[in-house]
């Protein structure tokens, strides 16, 4: 016989139909509210896209009369978009337009208020606008960041460094160059680039010289992507100098090779017969770009080296000296006794590359 | 967007799909005494090449949703009022294969992005005194 439901059973039973009202009814208003604020958020985004984009637009030519002050909470919006226009445009008038407007809000002050805050967006936001603004007065808090552990800090920081003092900025930043593995080759490079061939030479002519191998190496490879061929002399110099690492040797005659500049050929002549590997190998590969027709013999010679890089390297050169026909090359080939000088020409003389692989 | 069936004389139409870069291409032509019809992504540019009288020139970005710059360099040389309309593309700076790709395709000159708003102009310059 079933008995009346027990006062518990019906208390708990509302209970939990109690509860599930309420998380429904707090799942609404969370909904609400987060759609309240979406709707906030874009009009407040409208209301900045519509004072600030004309603003921005109108300083790249004309300084505007008045502007409204920039709210706390648009200061980001601000320097982004204003970033974001300095990235976008070259030239000297708008740079001089957008930087006046972002003095005329006090953005300057506000930039450099960033530059110690904790998140790291806001930091970086501070670090590139300074550097835009060209804010010499902001100049030894970013060289300290240029120093910082984190290479994105670090390296946005040198290259705020750059915007504002190019030449001061080098002296500073070349060393770090070469010791910060961490940092963005790529990234690096076009620092140096934009920095020009004629401004990075000294500063890297001279940091080669005491350089580290390591770092030297790492200085040789930005002076080859950008194409700094004012900085052979320091080159050359590194070369022939006693104490010069193998290694580097070898870097600086494979930069020697794709500068290509014929003055070069009695020195990379001089390391053709180098005790070193690396060293015969880059002269070798050097030889085929600026060589003689006198060149050919040793390029011969290296034909039968023990190493089978330097070899292929002489091969290679031969293939791409440029007054060598395939008709002779063939004859070299068949003129060879030895069967590993053979066998290392015969890829360039069945499928014949004359480009050279610079 | 200003959608108008028929193009004054003095329209150029923007196709770019990043709003601040539009708002900076308006503010430059107008200023100029032009004005500007945009569009923001491929498919909306075909329907204005398919309905609206050729404008005097096209400002073109090569990235764009749905039909890129390329495609409708192809699209506008094949369309008959418009096939002789000047087209000026913006190219990403790392790009150089697309330049040649725009100029192959029909494109009448480029300009890489960042650029300097006066070089753009004079080079707009160039095509507009000569444009019908």
């Amino acid at each position: 016989m079933v008995g009346p439901p027990d006062d518990a059973i019906i208390r708990l039973l509302w209970m939990v139909a109690g509860g599930e009202v309420v998380v429904v009814a707090a799942l609404l208003a969370g909904v609400v509210a987060l759609h309240f604020i979406k709707t906030l958020q874009l009009r407040r985004r409208n209301l900045f896209h519509a004072t600030w984009r004309p603003l921005l637009v109108q300083s790249l030519t004309d300084s505007p009369q008045s502007v409204p002050p920039v709210r706390s909470r648009d200061i980001l919006n601000f320097l982004f978009y204003w970033n974001y226009f300095h990235e976008s445009l070259l030239g000297e008038d708008k740079i001089v337009g957008l930087n006046q407007l972002a003095r005329q809000t006090g953005m300057d002050w506000a930039a450099k208020r960033l530059l110690k805050a904790k998140g790291l967006r806001k930091r970086l936001m501070a670090i590139i606008t300074l550097g835009h603004l060209r804010e010499q007065s902001a100049w030894d808090d970013l060289a300290a960041l240029a120093q910082s552990p984190h290479p994105v800090v670090s390296l946005s920081a040198a290259r705020a460094l750059l915007d504002i003092d190019p030449k001061a900025a080098l002296t500073l930043i070349v060393p770090w160059i070469g010791a910060r593995a961490d940092w963005s080759p790529p990234r690096v490079a076009a620092l140096l680039s934009q920095a020009g061939s004629e401004l990075i030479a000294q500063p890297l002519s001279q940091t080669v010289m005491i350089a580290t191998p390591d770092m030297t190496m790492r200085l040789l490879h930005y002076l080859e992507v950008t194409r700094c061929t004012t900085a052979l002399p320091a080159v050359r110099s590194l070369l022939v100098r006693e104490s010069t690492d193998r290694a580097v040797r070898a870097a600086c005659l494979k930069l020697i090779g794709q500068f290509q500049d014929p003055k070069d050929l009695a020195l990379v002549r001089s390391f053709i017969a180098d005790s070193d590997e690396r060293v015969r190998a880059q002269a070798a590969a050097a030889l085929g770009t600026i060589g003689m027709p006198a060149d050919e013999g040793s390029l011969i010679a290296l034909l039968s080296d023990l190493q089978w890089d330097v070899r292929y390297r002489a091969a290679e050169a031969l293939a791409h000296l440029p007054f060598m026909e395939p008709e002779r090359l063939a004859e070299i080939q068949h003129q060879q006794t030895d069967t590993l000088a053979k066998q290392i020409l015969e890829p360039f003389l069945t499928a014949p590359n004359r480009q050279h692989p610079v | 967007m200003g959608l108008t069936p028929q193009a004054s004389p003095q329209t150029i139409l923007i196709v770019e799909d990043d709003e601040d870069m539009v708002t900076l291409l308006q503010f430059l032509l107008e200023r100029e005494g032009y004005q500007a019809i945009v569009a923001t992504e491929g498919r909306q540019a075909r329907s204005l090449v398919d309905t609206l009288s050729p404008p005097r020139l096209v400002l073109l970005d090569v990235m764009l949703p749905y039909h890129n710059g390329f495609e409708l360099v192809t699209y506008i040389r094949s369309k008959e009022p418009w096939y002789g309309v000047p087209i000026v593309m913006l190219t990403a700076d790392s790009a150089e294969r697309d330049i040649v790709r725009a100029l192959d395709a029909g494109a009448s000159d480029y300009v890489v992005k960042p650029f300097n708003p006066k070089e753009l102009m004079a080079r707009l310059r160039r095509f507009l005194k000569t444009a019908p």
